[in-house]
């Protein structure tokens, strides 16, 4: 069976007076994230990543006041329930210490297991879009493939005099011999798991009913798209012009939480235009990502963006506001500059529908093609997050399929072409 | 193509002033404030500006933010430079962008350093004869001396008559196309002048953000508008300087390339040797791209710079993905998407205009002369005086720095920084190694730890002005 991965999002109001308590219990988790005492998250073998951010209070379009909240976030293996049964069986005094920070939370000295998993159910944001960079691969398989990849690097380094003169899939072969008589690669001897037949079923069944759906309806949906588009552009001539101001202090802010360089975290949150039409808009477009990056954008790449780990959009206060939340290679300037130099249009598609974007055109036009104005918008919306945990700090999204295609070319008999095709992956 | 303010526009950023082949530089400092904008409002006539091309001697400047904070820019327009420009090059979080650990370490850097003294100004004197310029020299310095200004330090320059850098590589071959600079030139797409001179569009048809000052700070009226804030444009023909002074490891270069290319019997192979070097730095000595001639130097295409590598030679073989030149201007072979490449590479461009520093190893440049030469030069007595000028510091040298040379992860590669100029201590951090793949068949051959070549010993951030902009600060 293949792995299934999906993104967990809690989102809770904090209390004024416990402000402080929060922030030092976060600063103590974000000091030894993997393996400090209250929620060691090294333990917790289904996640990928997760963050902890604090957002501010404020208001939304028509003034009215927004509270403080914290906001929670990860991206796990597997079911949800066993997901937060897992933080929970390493990491309750934890929460418990976090939870007695926010809002609603049982104010007694003993609160049981129970109570904090009624507590974090009850805050689960509803999901929306989802974007997966290694689409099935489960924390272990990463970090497996990622010994595995080391292992025949190191293997052809220690035998090139031996290697270099035999055919590439006698290469091949030797390598495979090599790894598979190694016991901690024992696990590589069985391919990854593949769709179940019932996920094959789901997948492909719901592939067929989307098609279905596309063909009988087309007639109806060119006649809506027309109509949204003239809407829309009704809406954008009337918008004011948005401002270029960089705010350079709080980029440098942004930055100094940017440690590790090779990979990083990105939450962006803000209002969405008001009046219904907006909203409507964007959850139809949200509601086209999914699909899309499930069945278009599923071998590591969003478009030819080839850095995205995981991306999220997720609705918050009454759908009001939208957060995006990513974890991605490389610094925030290159991630921001990666979106208007390969993919502007996709990017004023979905984010065109929040407030100070830049100006938009037929809703893919201009917009994010604005260097500027669009840099200046995502650095005044994006806030920092307090505490970040990745679970393969070193490995890009790059990386990651690579090393599942050499482990790949492991197996069958495969043809001397195909087996020089695969050296040319190390 | 647009017309440019030449007369405005300091002529270094214009011309790489290759008739003048002697150059020093002068970092200076600042003590009598009054005294220093007499001495500066003397020299500001005397700066060349890029409308004509100097023939005898040629002298630019170029300032730090401190240097003009001490000459009385406001508050409010030192707080429109740059964010980069600002930060300066020695944070902690520049050491993470440029590997400047362990021997480039800020902390020994003989100037621009945190514990070095400021640096106020730098001058640039370029001379045709060495005469010329010790004379120059002699009477520009004198003058410095006259008003109480401190000369930190006194950069020397070297041209050598074969334009190679001292590995012994030709270098400065690939630069932007500027339409305007150029009187025929290549049918190739130019690169938007506002990349590299502040007031003119840029390649995404926008203004990089320039330095301003208030119109009431503008009486003489000396400055352009910039039409978003009404603000009077005191960047606009002027460029953001990048210095650094590299000390270059020659013998360790060369005892490398020998050492890794032996024979079975450990006999030195000379051509093998030359060959193991090219690969690393991506083009042979004469210049001649690997892409081009992939199995030996080819002096006759060493002027030919319109190779691709994707096109032609996808998989590496010619030219490694990780060589220094292939990093350091990836043309079409990001992601290995050539449009889209193209496209973006264009906005990561530098224009270049530094010169070496300190005799070479040996006169030929020869690697079998360096090899031969017992060579008892103290380290950090050559290299390359790094120089170039950009709008926009974030986009262009710190990209280029931190994404392309110093990425453990660039491209398809895995713990390999650029072989030549990175840090073997990469970010810091000791767990990423430091190897270097040359792409062959049947399979790669790697070299492991490899070590310094390069090191950091000096560098800042300046702001080369307008002509009208160095008179202002002048006043």
């Amino acid at each position: 069976m293949m792995n299934v991965q999906d993104g967990l999002t809690l989102l809770f109001d904090t209390r004024e007076d416990k402000l402080q308590d929060l922030i030092q219990l976060l600063n103590k988790l974000s000091e030894n994230i993997e393996a400090n005492d209250l929620m060691p998250f090294g333990k917790m073998k289904k996640i990928h990543f997760a963050r902890w951010v604090m957002m501010d209070a404020t208001h939304d379009v028509d003034g009215n006041p927004i509270p403080a909240h914290l906001l929670f976030e990860s991206d796990y293996d597997g079911d949800e329930a066993e997901h937060i049964n897992e933080m929970l069986d390493v990491g309750l005094p934890g929460f418990i210490k976090i939870f007695r920070t926010c809002k609603g939370f049982p104010e007694k000295e003993n609160v049981t297991r129970e109570e904090v998993l009624v507590f974090i159910n009850s805050h689960n944001a509803p999901k929306t879009g989802l974007f997966i960079g290694a689409w099935g691969r489960s924390v272990e398989q990463i970090k497996q493939e990622k010994e595995l990849y080391y292992a025949v690097e190191d293997y052809l380094d220690a035998n090139r005099e031996a290697l270099i003169t035999k055919s590439p899939l006698e290469i091949r072969n030797k390598v495979r011999e090599y790894v598979w008589s190694k016991d901690e690669f024992a696990w590589s001897k069985v391919p990854p798991g593949k769709r179940s037949f019932k996920q094959n079923f789901q997948y492909y069944g719901y592939l067929a009913f989307l098609v279905c759906c596309a063909i009988i309806l087309l007639p109806f949906l060119l006649i809506m798209v027309i109509t949204a588009l003239i809407m829309l552009r009704r809406r954008e001539m009337k918008e004011p012009a948005t401002d270029h101001h960089l705010d350079k202090s709080k980029v440098s802010l942004l930055q100094k939480h940017e440690k590790f360089n090779l990979q990083n975290q990105f939450s962006a949150v803000g209002n969405i235009k008001p009046g219904t039409f907006r909203l409507r808009f964007l959850k139809k477009t949200l509601w086209m990502i999914n699909r899309v990056s499930r069945y278009v954008f599923n071998k590591g790449k969003l478009a030819t963006i080839p850095s995205i780990h995981f991306a999220r959009w997720v609705f918050l206060d009454d759908h009001k506001r939208l957060i995006f939340i990513s974890n991605y290679d490389g610094t925030s300037d290159q991630y921001l500059t990666d979106f208007v130099n390969k993919q502007p249009a996709p990017m004023s598609a979905i984010f065109c529908h929040m407030m100070d974007f830049p100006k938009t055109k037929w809703l893919v036009l201009e917009g994010a093609r604005d260097m500027k104005g669009f840099v200046a918008w995502a650095r005044k919306k994006q806030i920092p997050s307090q505490v970040w945990y990745s679970a393969y700090k070193d490995i890009t999204v790059k990386n990651i399929i690579a090393n599942t295609n050499v482990r790949m070319g492991l197996y069958g008999s495969i043809s001397d072409k195909k087996a020089q095709q695969w050296l040319n992956l190390l | 193509m647009v017309t440019l303010a030449k007369k405005e526009i300091q002529g270094l950023i214009l011309r790489g002033y290759s008739n003048l082949p002697n150059a020093i530089y002068l970092l200076l400092q600042i003590t009598n404030v009054e005294n220093a904008k007499k001495w500066l409002a003397e020299i500001g006539d005397q700066i060349t500006d890029g409308d004509t091309k100097p023939r005898e001697n040629a002298m630019n400047i170029a300032f730090t933010l401190e240097g003009m904070k001490k000459l009385g820019l406001s508050k409010n327009a030192l707080k429109t430079f740059s964010g980069e420009f600002e930060e300066g090059m020695s944070t902690e979080h520049k050491q993470l962008m440029f590997g400047d650990y362990g021997k480039s370490d800020p902390k020994n850097w003989a100037w621009g350093g945190p514990h070095c003294p400021e640096v106020h100004v730098m001058l640039m004197l370029y001379t045709d004869t060495n005469e010329r310029l010790e004379t120059f020299k002699k009477v520009v310095i004198e003058r410095i001396n006259a008003a109480g200004i401190t000369i930190l330090e006194k950069i020397d320059t070297c041209r050598p008559d074969n334009e190679k850098e001292h590995f012994g590589f030709k270098d400065g071959i690939s630069q932007p196309f500027l339409a305007e600079l150029s009187e025929k030139g290549p049918a190739d797409d130019p690169i938007a002048i506002g990349e590299f001179i502040l007031g003119y569009k840029n390649e995404y048809g926008q203004y990089t953000d320039s330095p301003s000052i208030l119109p009431s700070e503008d009486p003489a009226n000396l400055f352009p508008v910039e039409p978003e804030t009404n603000n009077k444009d005191f960047g606009a023909n002027g460029s953001y300087l990048v210095f650094r002074q590299l000390g270059q490891d020659v013998k360790a270069f060369w005892d490398f390339a020998y050492e890794n290319s032996k024979d079975k019997n450990g006999n030195y192979i000379h051509e093998e040797a030359v060959k193991l070097a090219s690969k690393m730095v991506g083009r042979w000595p004469s210049g001649t791209s690997l892409v081009d001639s992939p199995e030996k130097d080819d002096p006759s295409m060493c002027d030919k710079n319109d190779f691709l590598y994707h096109t032609q030679d996808p998989q590496g073989l010619g030219c490694p993905y990780g060589a220094h030149v292939r990093r350091n201007h990836p043309r079409d072979c990001l992601e290995g998407i050539p449009k889209e490449s193209s496209f973006i590479t264009r906005k990561h461009r530098l224009l270049r205009r530094g010169r070496s520093f300190g005799a070479p190893v040996a006169k030929s440049m020869n690697p079998q002369d360096i090899l031969k030469t017992n060579d008892t030069a103290p380290s950090g007595a050559r290299g390359l005086n790094f120089i170039c000028f950009n709008a926009d510091l974030a986009r262009q040298f710190e990209f280029i720095q931190n994404i392309w040379i110093n990425n453990p992860k660039f491209q398809s590669l895995t713990d390999e920084l650029d072989p030549l100029v990175a840090n073997p201590l990469g970010r810091g951090n000791n767990n990423e190694t430091n190897s270097f793949s040359i792409q062959e068949k049947p399979f790669r051959k790697r070299l492991q730890n490899l070590p310094m070549f390069v090191h950091t010993m000096g560098g800042a951030y300046f702001f080369m002005p307008s002509i009208s902009a160095v008179k202002y600060l002048a006043s």
